[in-house]
């Protein structure tokens, strides 16, 4: 799980992208979207929900749920250029790295 | 009775060191997110005990959370107190050079010698450590892609405390001479720098405490490790940059080979002393080239500087990390070396 680290950033800010989420839905994002992949521990995506909200790229704010209040993070303008830019990399770097690992198939 | 969000809570707030309201809602975000966490292990029949224990065990480890977030304070205050120096640091350059290059303050404070020595001589030392510090912090992990921790970390650390030792006779000269006849244009930066310094040095020394909260103990970069590893990083992201690097590289090897003791005096990474011997001549001339170009050249000026320059490489460059270790002593960084002789 040390590499899913590196890139917990990009991964926050592209689950943000589909909609305001609180870190208990986010987490549970991040592992409905890998198909049970990412089993990060819990409390991991705060310290960088925290980073992404200094950085100017989400932003926090209260919403009440079942009685409850909580906060949720959306992104900001600049996460989601942020967001496209992330994306454009990666597709770059997994393209490379796939037509690598495809000659030896 | 035990009660392990508690306890989860009470371990990590105890090695939580950022300010209160930030550990209230860092407090208030996990007890929350271990609420919902609880809940659904219930849900799936687990009972209230076992249930806070799954809850708290699935949240991960309570001491390394929140290293992290003292490590990510520790990173914005070391980048915000880098801007926050370099801007005192341009301030001060400003009103070092406004009276250098007209006519000085009617009676400068405290003594005509000391109002020219003091920035002549301590904003060029506060002018490296602040760029240094800027370089580590902000410019290097955006272009390597890199988180700051480490070694380099503690480095920024020492720049930024250095470059804040050197600006407080700065600052000190600069409130002297705020009373005195100053016209308005030489006396806003020195009031600039009156009331900004002590804002500065302060966030400075305090970012400088905590970049012991980044450090890593396999991490044994200097300064000049880090601009090899930015140089390498921009290679494949700015275009032509690889050609550049290829180019320099090869060039520079082709040189070692060719004049191996000429290059030696230029090569600050495997030799460092007489590369700064190198550095020291030629920013005194350098820095005295203006005066060449006017006809009014004073040698001993320009020795003065030179030796300054040195010597302050001697004292400093060490705990600066602007000096290279030895190539036999030290375990090969991950990056290639930028050149190697």
């Amino acid at each position: 799980m040390d590499a899913v680290r590196g890139h917990l950033d990009g991964l926050v800010l592209a689950v943000l992208a589909t909609g305001p989420a609180h870190g208990y839905r986010l987490i549970d994002l991040l592992r409905e979207r890998s198909g049970g992949f990412f089993e990060l521990p819990e409390g991991s995506v705060y310290p960088a929900l925290h980073r992404l909200e200094r950085a100017g790229l989400i932003e926090s704010g209260w919403s009440a749920e079942e009685g409850r209040r909580r906060r949720v993070y959306a992104l900001t303008a600049g996460g989601r250029r942020a967001v496209d830019e992330r994306r454009r990399e990666w597709r770059s770097f997994s393209a490379a790295v796939d037509a690598i690992f495809g000659t030896g198939a | 009775m035990r009660d392990p969000m508690r306890d989860f809570l009470d371990e990590m707030l105890t090695v939580l060191r950022v300010g209160t309201g930030r550990r209230r809602r860092i407090a208030a975000e996990v007890s929350d997110h271990l609420t919902d966490l609880i809940e659904e292990e219930r849900h799936r029949g687990a009972r209230p005990e076992e249930a806070a224990e799954r809850a708290v065990a699935r949240f991960g480890d309570p001491r390394a959370l929140a290293a992290e977030f003292n490590a990510d304070l520790a990173r914005h205050s070391l980048g915000r107190a880098a801007w926050a120096l370099t801007g005192c640091v341009t301030v001060a350059f400003a009103a070092a050079g406004l009276p250098l290059n007209g006519a000085p303050p009617a009676r400068p404070w405290p003594s005509p010698a000391v109002f020219y020595a003091v920035p002549e001589l301590l904003v060029q030392l506060a002018i490296v450590c602040g760029l240094n510090a800027l370089f580590l912090t902000v410019v290097a992990p955006r272009l390597r892609g890199a988180a700051l921790a480490g070694r380099p970390a503690a480095l920024a650390g020492r720049n930024l405390a250095a470059a804040t030792l050197a600006l407080i006779p700065v600052a000190v000269v600069a409130a002297g001479n705020l009373t005195g006849s100053v016209p308005f244009a030489e006396r806003l930066p020195l009031a600039v720098l009156t009331v900004g310094f002590p804002l500065a040095g302060c966030a400075a020394l305090r970012a400088a405490g905590r970049a012991s909260w980044l450090a890593s103990p396999r991490d044994d970069e200097n300064v000049l490790d880090v601009i090899a590893a930015v140089c390498h990083a921009s290679a494949g992201r700015v275009p032509y940059a690889d050609l550049v690097l290829r180019t320099v590289s090869s060039g520079w090897r082709a040189a070692c080979r060719r004049a191996p003791r000429l290059m030696r005096w230029l090569d600050l990474r495997h030799h460092p002393w007489q590369a700064a011997a190198t550095v020291s001549v030629a920013a005194g001339i350098g820095l005295k080239t203006p005066d060449l170009l006017i006809g009014d050249l004073d040698p001993l000026a320009a020795v003065i500087e030179a030796a300054t320059v040195y010597t302050c490489f001697a004292a400093l460059g060490g705990l600066l990390g602007l000096r290279g270790g030895r190539a036999d002593d030290r375990s090969e960084p991950e990056h290639a070396p930028l050149v190697t002789t």
